[in-house]
């Protein structure tokens, strides 16, 4: 009954995907401290637009699953889980994601009504499809004593 | 995007078909391909650079030995790239097609392209795609001598020679006392 409640914000990508998505189990949360990786400003256009809006073409062949993913925003529940993965991404893909992934990290809250949220995997991360008015969104500040 | 030493060639010399992703993050960052043409030739792709019309790849050929010494992190990835003295990098614009594909020297490639010293292959770092393929792999046509079996059958050989030279000095003494023995006789 909650998840009717939620207006999500890319309901008409959605709506052509053959599988369910935001999955069945996403669920609305409660965190105070989430994180994401973020450019140098919050403005930056990049920050919280999803892979798959950057980019539609490139999902062409994939999967609805991952389709699904791509129209998640990924986030962290830990800070030193965010920067760990960060690291591990920078060490074995080269120096050259600061480019694409980011250069900070920046932290806001989520309230069961900013959207719908996977489970946290084992690197502290999350998929959240944002609700329409991205409340989540307006809440991060990046901090600026922790660099990626 | 950066400019480098390279020359441009049509496209990849190889026939090359997607196995899956190694390290997937709101996208492929490094994915394992092979060829068709010669399936004991493996390809990674490893996303290098990006500007506004493109993402370029880093594509550089992996032998079936080499990716098992990957896997069970005897090489790191750095070290398996370092492997060839020449790589593709190809520029995907967004409608995924190809507009550049250039031949580079490793000498030539820039370092924000390469991974760290450190990129050793760790299970917990890499899609479970990756951890299923490792264990196939492994398990794959002959089965794997790794570091550790290796280092084992070389300790056991340089022991037997060890065992021979000791038996050799041994004997060596026994000649030398029996021949003195035989001369203090004859006197």
């Amino acid at each position: 009954m909650k998840l009717e409640k939620i207006k999500l914000a890319f309901e008409s990508d959605y709506e052509v995907l053959k599988e369910l998505c935001p999955p069945p189990e996403y669920a609305p949360i409660h965190l105070e401290n989430v994180y994401r990786w973020v450019f140098a400003t919050i403005e930056d256009s990049r920050n919280f637009q999803t892979q798959y809006h950057k980019n539609p073409k490139r999902f062409q062949n994939a999967s609805d699953a991952r389709k699904c993913e791509g129209l998640a925003l990924s986030m962290f529940d830990d800070l030193e889980k965010a920067k760990k993965r960060f690291k591990m991404l920078a060490d074995t893909i080269g120096a050259g994601v600061y480019a694409t992934l980011g250069t900070n990290i920046a932290k806001g809250f989520i309230t069961e009504k900013c959207g719908l949220n996977s489970n946290t995997d084992e690197f502290g991360h999350f998929n959240h499809h944002p609700a329409e008015d991205l409340p989540a969104q307006k809440s991060f500040v990046i901090l600026e004593d922790e660099k990626l | 995007m950066l400019n480098i030493t390279s020359f441009e060639i049509k496209k990849i010399e190889a026939n090359l078909e997607k196995i899956g992703d190694f390290i997937y993050h709101e996208g492929p960052l490094l994915s394992l391909y092979q060829d068709k043409n010669n399936d004991g030739n493996y390809y990674f792709y490893k996303w290098a650079d990006c500007d506004d019309e493109c993402n370029r790849w880093l594509i550089f050929l992996v032998t079936e030995e080499n990716l098992k010494r990957f896997l069970f992190e005897e090489l790191s990835l750095r070290q398996l790239i370092a492997k060839n003295q020449f790589m593709y990098l190809v520029d995907l614009d967004n409608d995924f097609e190809q507009k550049k594909c250039l031949v580079v020297e490793m000498k030539d490639l820039p370092s924000n392209y390469l991974p760290s010293e450190k990129s050793f292959y760790k299970d917990e770092n890499y899609t479970k795609f990756a951890q299923y393929y490792k264990f196939t792999i492994a398990n794959h046509k002959s089965s794997i001598i790794n570091a550790t079996t290796l280092n084992f059958i070389l300790e056991e050989i340089r022991n037997f020679e060890t065992k021979q030279e000791i038996l050799a000095n041994q004997m060596k003494e026994i000649l030398t006392f029996l021949s003195d023995k035989n001369a203090t006789k004859v006197a």
